[in-house]
C-alpha cells in the first residue's frame, strides 16, 4: 500500500503498474476502495518555486488519501516534487476508507499521524475539538490571497471552517452523478435500447433487463447489483427515491431523512418503491447471480465481461474502464426515474471526504503548505483534472474546463450528468452545532443498507414492519444524539434538519439558508 | 564466558516450592531460563496481556476509539449487552458456527490421519502435506478465492455439480442467508482440518502396533482394530483435540471478514465480526470501542468458562482412564 519513492531508482510505468498490480491484489482481498488505478495518462508537472521556507537536511513527508482514481496524480506530483527538491523523500499511501479510519486514530495516538491525510466525515468534529488538525490560516503563506483563490460559497461552517478558521480544503468537487447507468453498449445494442439518448424509465429498465436476460440465455442477465455492499445498496436505493420525488438529501449528515418533515424516509412510498423495482428486477430473473454477496468492485467487471448489461456506478468507473479496458465499448447514462420528468438527483456542497486535512503535530507544516499550495493553484488543479480525470473533477471551474477537453465522450456525459444535479440543503452549513450530534449518534443494527439487503435476499418478509421498526431505532438514535449534544452545549434541536423551503430541482442557496 | 548447566542448578523442578534460599537467590539461580523466557514473556506482555487488561479498562468507558473524550460508565456497556438483541443473534450464531464445524473437523481429520499413518501407504508424506496446506495459506486469500469458487454463475464448485447432476441450478453458497453460514463453516473444515489431522497423527503415533499385530494375530480385521484397539488408546487425545478445535471455531474473523463481512443480511454476523463493526467498522456514524470491549471480554470470559469446564471434564476423564488402567494392571498382577 505504501508507495515510496527513492530517487536512486527511476520511477518507471512498470515499477508503477507493479504497484498498482498489488495495489489491486489487495483490492481483491477486500481490502481496497472503489476501483483500481491507472497510470496511463500523464500531464507535465512542473513543480514552481517553493512558497514556503523549505528544509535543508533530508526529511520525509507523508500523504495519506483515500486513492480511487487519485493515486496516478500523486505519483506524478511526488516524482517531480522529490526531483525539485532531493532532499525531500515523499510516501503516499492510498488506502481505503475503512483502513485510513483504522491507521488514523492509530498514528493521532502514537504521534506517527502522516503529515497530510484525509479524514472521514463522523471524525471531523472529533478532529477539530481534539487538535488532531491545524488551521490552514496557520500554515498557509498568504493565506488570504490564497483563499481568494477559490470559488465563492466553497467553505462552510461546520464543514470546512470552524471557528472562523479554515481546516481543509477540497482538491475535487463532489458534484459526481455517483449511481450513473454504466451499461455495455453491445448488449444494450441488441436488446433495442439507447439510455445515452432517452432516459430509461423504470418500466423500460425492466424490460430491458428482461430482454437482455433471455438473449443471454443463461451467459448474459440484465443488470448486476452490489448487494454484499450495504453503503452502495444505501445509496442506489436513496437515488432511486429521490428520482422519484422523494426529498431526501445526499448529505451525511442527513442520511436517510426527508428534508421537508425532518423525519426519516424509510416507510415513505418512494423508498418502498423504490425497493419494490429492485425486488421486480429479482423477481424477473434479471438479475446476475451472485449479486446477493457481490460488492461494487466485484460487480463491476461483470458489465465489462459480457455477463451482465447494466450497473448503476460513479465517474471513476467510468475511468477505469477507458483507461483498463480500452476495447470495451460502454455508454454512460442517467439512472432510471419511474417516468419522464424525474426530480433532479443532489450533490453535498460541503463534502469534507476527499478535502486534505494537515497533521497539528506535523514537523513538515513547510512542506505540507508547499504541497497544498501547488495542488490548488490553477497549474495543480489542471494537472490533476488531467490525470485524475472524470472521478475526481478538479475545484476550481478554470481547471475543469481544461480537463474536458481531454475527456472522451463517455466522460463528457458523466460529466454531465453530475453537473445536473442540484446542490442540496446541509443542515451543516444551517447550523453547525449539528455535527456535535452527529458525533453522538450511535450507529444502527442492522442499517439501512442492511434492512434493505434482508428484504432482497429474502431474509425479510415482512417489508411494512422492517421499515418501520428501522424508522423507529433511527428517529430514537437521532433524538438521543440531540439530547447528549445539548447536554455538552450544543444549541441543535430536530428543526436542523427540516428545510421546508426547499425546491429539490434548484440549488438550495445561501439565501435558501436565511430564508428558511 | 558462562556455561549453561541445566537442571544442576535451577532448582525449579518438581513444584517449585522448597528451594534454597529467598525468592530472589532462586530467580538468580534460574537466571537462564529468565533470560531465555524474556523474549517471549515481553511479546505476550506487548501483545496478549496488555491488550487484555486493557480491554477490560475500556469496557467500563464510554469511548469512540478516535478521541479523548472517555467518559467513565462503569457497568453501563454489559448491561447494554445484555439487552442487545444483535449481541445475543451473533452469539448464538457463533456457538452454532462451532458446533457446524467441529464435529466436521475431527471426524475427517481423524479419518485422514488414520488412513495416512498407515505405513502401506505409499506417498503418505506428500498427502499429508498437501492436506496441511491450506492451513498455512493466509486465511483472507482462502476467503477471497473460496468466495469466486462457490460463486453461483461461473464459480467451478457449481460447475462440477451441474455437471453431476447433483442440482439442476446453481446454489448460491454465500448469498443464500440461510446457506451462507454453513458454506464459511465448511471452508473452515477444510482450511483447519489439516492441523486436527497432525493431532491426531500424534495420538496415533503412541499406539502400539505390537497391538495391532496381536489382534491381526488373532484375526481382527481392519474396522475391529480401529474400534477396540485406536479408538479406546486415543481417546484422551481427542477430548484434547476437541477442546482446542471447539475454541478455534469460536474466532473465525478473518474468514468471515474476507468471504461475507457478516452478510448478507447479518447471517453470519459471529461475535467477533460483531465487534469489529462497533469497534471500527461503522459508516456514518461514531464507532463504539467501549462497547465493543465489553463485549469482547464478554465472550472471552464465555470461552474461558467453557474451556474450563472442557478441561474439567477432560481431567476426570485421565483420572478415571488411570485408575482403571491401575485397577487392570493389579487384576494382572493378582
Amino acid at each position: 500500500m505504501n508507495a515510496r519513492y527513492d530517487r536512486t531508482i527511476p520511477l518507471t510505468r512498470r515499477g508503477l503498474l507493479a504497484g498498482a498490480t498489488g495495489i489491486a491484489a489487495a483490492g481483491a482481498l477486500g481490502l481496497a476502495g472503489c476501483s483500481s488505478y491507472h497510470e496511463k495518462v500523464s500531464a507535465s508537472i512542473n513543480i514552481p518555486k517553493p512558497v514556503t521556507r523549505l528544509p535543508k537536511g533530508n526529511v520525509t513527508f507523508r500523504l495519506m488519501d483515500s486513492d480511487d482514481t487519485k493515486k496516478p496524480f500523486w505519483n506524478q506530483f511526488f516524482a517531480a516534487y522529490q526531483q525539485a527538491h532531493g532532499n525531500i523523500a515523499c510516501t503516499y499511501d492510498g488506502l481505503p476508507w475503512v483502513k485510513i479510519d483504522e491507521v488514523l486514530p492509530l498514528g493521532i495516538r502514537n504521534g506517527t499521524a502522516h503529515d497530510v491525510f484525509q479524514l472521514d466525515t463522523p471524525m471531523v468534529n472529533q478532529a477539530i475539538e481534539d487538535g488532531w488538525v491545524t488551521p490552514l490560516d496557520e500554515v498557509m503563506p498568504d493565506f488570504q490571497t490564497w483563499q481568494a483563490s477559490f470559488p465563492a460559497d466553497l467553505f462552510h461552517e461546520g464543514a470546512q471552517v470552524f471557528d472562523g478558521k479554515l481546516y481543509t480544503v477540497p482538491l475535487t468537487s463532489d458534484q459526481r452523478d455517483q449511481v450513473a447507468l454504466h451499461y455495455n453498449k453491445e448488449l444494450l445494442d441488441k436488446a433495442g435500447y439507447d439510455p445515452q439518448s432517452t432516459r430509461l424509465t423504470w418500466d423500460e429498465y425492466r424490460a430491458a433487463a428482461r430482454k437482455i436476460t433471455k438473449q443471454g440465455n443463461g451467459r448474459a442477465y440484465g443488470v448486476v447489483l452490489e448487494i454484499g455492499q450495504t453503503g452502495r445498496l444505501e445509496r442506489l436505493v436513496d437515488s432511486l427515491a429521490r428520482v422519484s420525488g422523494a426529498t431526501v438529501s445526499s448529505n451525511a449528515a442527513a442520511a436517510g431523512i426527508d428534508l421537508h418533515t425532518g423525519e426519516y424516509y424509510y416507510t415513505s412510498d418512494e423508498a418502498r418503491a423504490a425497493i419494490e423495482l429492485l425486488l421486480a428486477l429479482k423477481k424477473d430473473g434479471s438479475l446476475f447471480p451472485g449479486s446477493n454477496s457481490l460488492t461494487a468492485p466485484q460487480a463491476w467487471p461483470r458489465v465489462v465481461r459480457g455477463n451482465a448489461g447494466m450497473v448503476a456506478a460513479g465517474p471513476w468507473v467510468t475511468v477505469e474502464w477507458e483507461t483498463d479496458e480500452p476495447d470495451f465499448e460502454f455508454g454512460v447514462g442517467a439512472l432510471p426515474a419511474p417516468d419522464r420528468n424525474p426530480t433532479p438527483m443532489g450533490y453535498p456542497v460541503a463534502s469534507t471526504a476527499d478535502a486534505l486535512w494537515v497533521y497539528a503535530k506535523s514537523k513538515r507544516h513547510d512542506v505540507a503548505a508547499d504541497v497544498l499550495h501547488y495542488v490548488t493553484s490553477l497549474d495543480g488543479q489542471k494537472a490533476w483534472g488531467k490525470i485524475v480525470g472524470v472521478g475526481n473533477p478538479p475545484i476550481l471551474p478554470e481547471a475543469l474546463a481544461e480537463a474536458e477537453k481531454s475527456y472522451s465522450t463517455q466522460a463528457r456525459k458523466a460529466l454531465a450528468l453530475g453537473k445536473a444535479l442540484k446542490a442540496d440543503p446541509d443542515p451543516t452549513i444551517g447550523n453547525p452545532d449539528v455535527s456535535v450530534a452527529l458525533r453522538m449518534k450511535k450507529p444502527l443494527t442492522p442499517t439501512w443498507g442492511e434492512v434493505i439487503q434482508g428484504i432482497l435476499v429474502g431474509k425479510t418478509t415482512d417489508v411494512r414492519k422492517a421499515l418501520t421498526d428501522l424508522k423507529d431505532r433511527a428517529e430514537r438514535s437521532l433524538d438521543d444524539a440531540i439530547t447528549a449534544a445539548k447536554a455538552k452545549g450544543a444549541k441543535v434541536s430536530r428543526d436542523d434538519w427540516t428545510f421546508r423551503n426547499w425546491d429539490p430541482s434548484a440549488d438550495y442557496t445561501s439565501a435558501d439558508y436565511r430564508s428558511r | 564466558m558462562a556455561m549453561f548447566t541445566p537442571a544442576r542448578n535451577v532448582g525449579i523442578t518438581g513444584t517449585g516450592r522448597g528451594g534454597t534460599g529467598g525468592l530472589w537467590a532462586r530467580i538468580r539461580q534460574a537466571r537462564w531460563c529468565y533470560l531465555f523466557m524474556a523474549p517471549s514473556l515481553i511479546l505476550a506482555i506487548g501483545f496478549t496481556f496488555y491488550p487484555a487488561v486493557d480491554s477490560w479498562y475500556l469496557s467500563l468507558v464510554d469511548w469512540s476509539g478516535i478521541g479523548t473524550d472517555r467518559t467513565f460508565v462503569g457497568l453501563r456497556n454489559y448491561v447494554q449487552a445484555v439487552h442487545d438483541p444483535q449481541f445475543w443473534s451473533s452469539f448464538g450464531r457463533t456457538f452454532l458456527f462451532a458446533l457446524a464445524t467441529v464435529p466436521g473437523l475431527l471426524v475427517l481429520s481423524l479419518l485422514a490421519a488414520i488412513v495416512l499413518n498407515d505405513r502401506a501407504l505409499r506417498m503418505r508424506a506428500v498427502f499429508r502435506t498437501v492436506l496441511f496446506l491450506p492451513v498455512v495459506t493466509t486465511t483472507a486469500i482462502v476467503g477471497v478465492v473460496m468466495s469466486m469458487m462457490m460463486n453461483p454463475f461461473d464459480g467451478p464448485i457449481n460447475a462440477v455439480l451441474l455437471d453431476l447432476h447433483l442440482i439442476d441450478t446453481p446454489i448460491d453458497f454465500l448469498g443464500d442467508p440461510d446457506l451462507a453460514l454453513f458454506s464459511v463453516a465448511g471452508v473452515f473444515v477444510w482450511k483447519w482440518m489439516g492441523i486436527s489431522m497432525i493431532y491426531w497423527l500424534v495420538a496415533l503415533q503412541t499406539v502400539p502396533t505390537e497391538l495391532h499385530e496381536a489382534a491381526e494375530t488373532d484375526g481382527a480385521g481392519w474396522w475391529a482394530r480401529q474400534r477396540h484397539i485406536t479408538v479406546p488408546m486415543i481417546a484422551p487425545f481427542g477430548l484434547i483435540i476437541v477442546l482446542i478445535a471447539f475454541v478455534g471455531a469460536l474466532q473465525t474473523f478473518p474468514l468471515v471478514q474476507s468471504m461475507t463481512q457478516g452478510g448478507p443480511a447479518l447471517s453470519t454476523q459471529l461475535t467477533e465480526v460483531y465487534i469489529f463493526r462497533l469497534a471500527f467498522a461503522s459508516q456514518s456514524a461514531q464507532p463504539q470501542l467501549g462497547y465493543a470491549s465489553a463485549i469482547a471480554v464478554f465472550f472471552g470470559v464465555t470461552v474461558l468458562a467453557i474451556t474450563l469446564v472442557q478441561a474439567g471434564g477432560l481431567r476426570r476423564v485421565l483420572r478415571g482412564r488411570s485408575a482403571g488402567a491401575t485397577a487392570d494392571d493389579r487384576e494382572e498382577r493378582g
